[in-house]
């Protein structure tokens, strides 16, 4: 029975050294402070029940002090209970701030590399553009009817250089950064887009919206724009659609987008499959934005994304051009 | 016909004396001048007069459809030729609606230029294929979103797709076999009735309803 005791005792010391010494880890927390206080006047109870072993006559006043002790202790682990919320809610914010900070940097990349896109875009399309369009010019007006043989197929094969050059500066400086996405905000850009596509003929795309005159700050119009070329992009390259239908709507400083197309559609849980297709891309875009972003497979066949975020609209007027 | 005096509005010193060498060198110019952007170009119309002015759009301080808007409010009988690198709808509407006479890609063969300038000097229009069949493509998958087109009678549908195709009040009288005055009566009317301002505005209202093909 003694025995029993003081091995409890040793046990009861051990925990509380142990809590005392976390105190400093929870930055002195209150909750912690009672929990820790409570163990160790749990051990100096064992050591109370100890002393009637060898002193039988103080027996009494021992019980009554093991008595308070004991309420002690009770309210002590009350209170230690009590404030342990506060540790979970500290918790929370420390959680809930790592998120923001994590989310903040996720966005300071993308800006960093949007800006950097368009300056490249932009260097592209306004510097070497004119350029190229100027030898273009030249060269036609060339007369040709003064140049045969040899020096004609040597200016024809420049001509056709240049008309290449001039098609893929086009297309580069377009996909690194759409001006028209810059001037003339996301539905004229989806819309450009959207022509684009459909110059293969393969899928026909029905578009609606209601943000023709309204534009978005530039991080969500870019962020939006890049997922919505990956939606076609995707649906062109895997889902053998015909037909996709995109929507835009704006209400209350509320974007909801709708995606459909009738392709054969993918399991959105089965990410191994999904390495390709720029899912993880469009979620963090999402999450930069804040926003929710869903993948639903639809019968009989085909997928349907949707997307929502908050908005605040910069502006009515169109355009800086 | 009188040599031309053409001004280059554009931000792009190389492309500008690109281009003035070519434009020199035509039978039909005699002095080319350069202005670097909008506000250099509204100072000097001031004093000199144009013919005919190539406007880009994309430049500093004054962009080309702010610079069109006022120089035509100063001098509505100028003629403006868009000579831009962007071919999307919505610069060509902003620039039509500030009053171009024309609108050209700066990758164009020389000789579209050249086809260009003259057709505007002459009191026409000019719009490049490739921006008109943009358009036609674009409002052919578009929903219709715009009301209905009002109703025109068959002498004004005439009319309408003759001045779409660049004709001049004299040379569709001609082919129609009526008076100039009749034709000029013909696109007030056309004009009012479709509420635009130009014969400009007036292509793109008869694309955008799909009333003519190009």
């Amino acid at each position: 029975m003694k025995a029993a005791l003081i091995i409890s005792i040793v046990f009861q010391l051990i925990a509380a050294f142990i809590a005392i010494g976390l105190t400093r880890h929870t930055k002195f927390n209150i909750s912690w402070i009672f929990i820790s206080i409570a163990f160790l006047l749990i051990a100096v109870r064992g050591i109370l029940a100890l002393i009637p072993f060898y002193y039988k006559e103080l027996q009494s006043e021992i019980y009554l002090i093991y008595r308070l002790l004991e309420i002690l202790i009770a309210i002590l682990l009350l209170a230690g209970v009590v404030f342990i919320k506060q540790l979970f809610k500290s918790l929370k914010r420390i959680d809930d701030i790592r998120r923001e900070s994590e989310n903040r940097v996720l966005q300071a990349i993308m800006h960093t590399e949007e800006k950097e896109r368009r300056q490249l875009a932009k260097d592209l399309h306004d510097g070497i553009g004119p350029l190229l369009s100027n030898i273009k010019m030249s060269i036609t007006a060339l007369d040709m009817s003064q140049i045969n043989g040899f020096n004609k197929t040597v200016i024809d094969n420049i001509s056709s250089l240049i008309n290449e050059s001039i098609t893929s500066l086009k297309y580069t400086s377009n996909n690194l950064s759409p001006h028209i996405l810059e001037s003339f905000g996301l539905a004229s850009a989806v819309n450009s887009f959207i022509e684009n596509i459909s110059r293969l003929g393969r899928i026909d795309i029905t578009f609606s919206s209601n943000i023709e005159n309204v534009r978005f700050e530039s991080q969500i119009e870019t962020n939006l724009y890049r997922i919505i070329c990956e939606l076609f992009q995707n649906t062109v390259k895997h889902a053998a659609a015909a037909n996709v239908s995109l929507l835009i709507h704006n209400h209350e400083n509320r974007l909801v987008i709708q995606y459909f197309d009738d392709g054969v559609g993918f399991e959105p849980e089965d990410n191994e499959k999904l390495g390709g297709m720029g899912l993880s891309n469009m979620h963090s875009r999402i999450k930069a934005l804040n926003g929710i972003i869903e993948f639903k497979r639809i019968m009989p066949k085909g997928m349907m994304t949707s997307i929502t975020i908050k908005t605040k609209t910069k502006t009515t007027v169109h355009g800086k051009a | 016909m009188e040599k031309l005096n053409i001004l280059i509005v554009d931000d792009h010193k190389l492309f500008r004396e690109g281009l003035k060498i070519l434009l020199k060198n035509l039978e039909d110019v005699n002095e080319v001048w350069e202005a670097p952007d909008g506000e250099v170009f509204l100072n000097m119309i001031k004093t000199c007069h144009p013919d005919l002015i190539l406007m880009d759009i994309e430049m500093p301080r004054i962009n080309g459809i702010e610079a069109t808007i006022k120089a035509l409010e100063m001098f509505p009988d100028l003629k403006i030729l868009a000579l831009s690198m962007y071919g999307d709808e919505e610069y060509f509407q902003k620039m039509v609606d500030a009053g171009v006479c024309g609108f050209l890609l700066k990758n164009s063969e020389f000789s579209e230029v050249r086809k260009a300038i003259t057709t505007v000097v002459q009191g026409n229009n000019y719009f490049t294929e490739e921006i008109l069949y943009r358009l036609v493509n674009r409002f052919k998958t578009k929903p219709s979103q715009t009301e209905p087109p009002v109703t025109l009678s068959d002498r004004e549908l005439e009319v309408l797709l003759l001045i779409c195709k660049g004709l001049s009040n004299q040379e569709i009288a001609d082919q129609l076999f009526i008076s100039k005055r009749t034709v000029d009566h013909h696109r007030a009317s056309l004009l009012t009735k479709t509420n635009t301002r130009n014969a400009a505005s007036l292509v793109i209202y008869a694309i955008k309803h799909k009333m003519i093909e190009v």
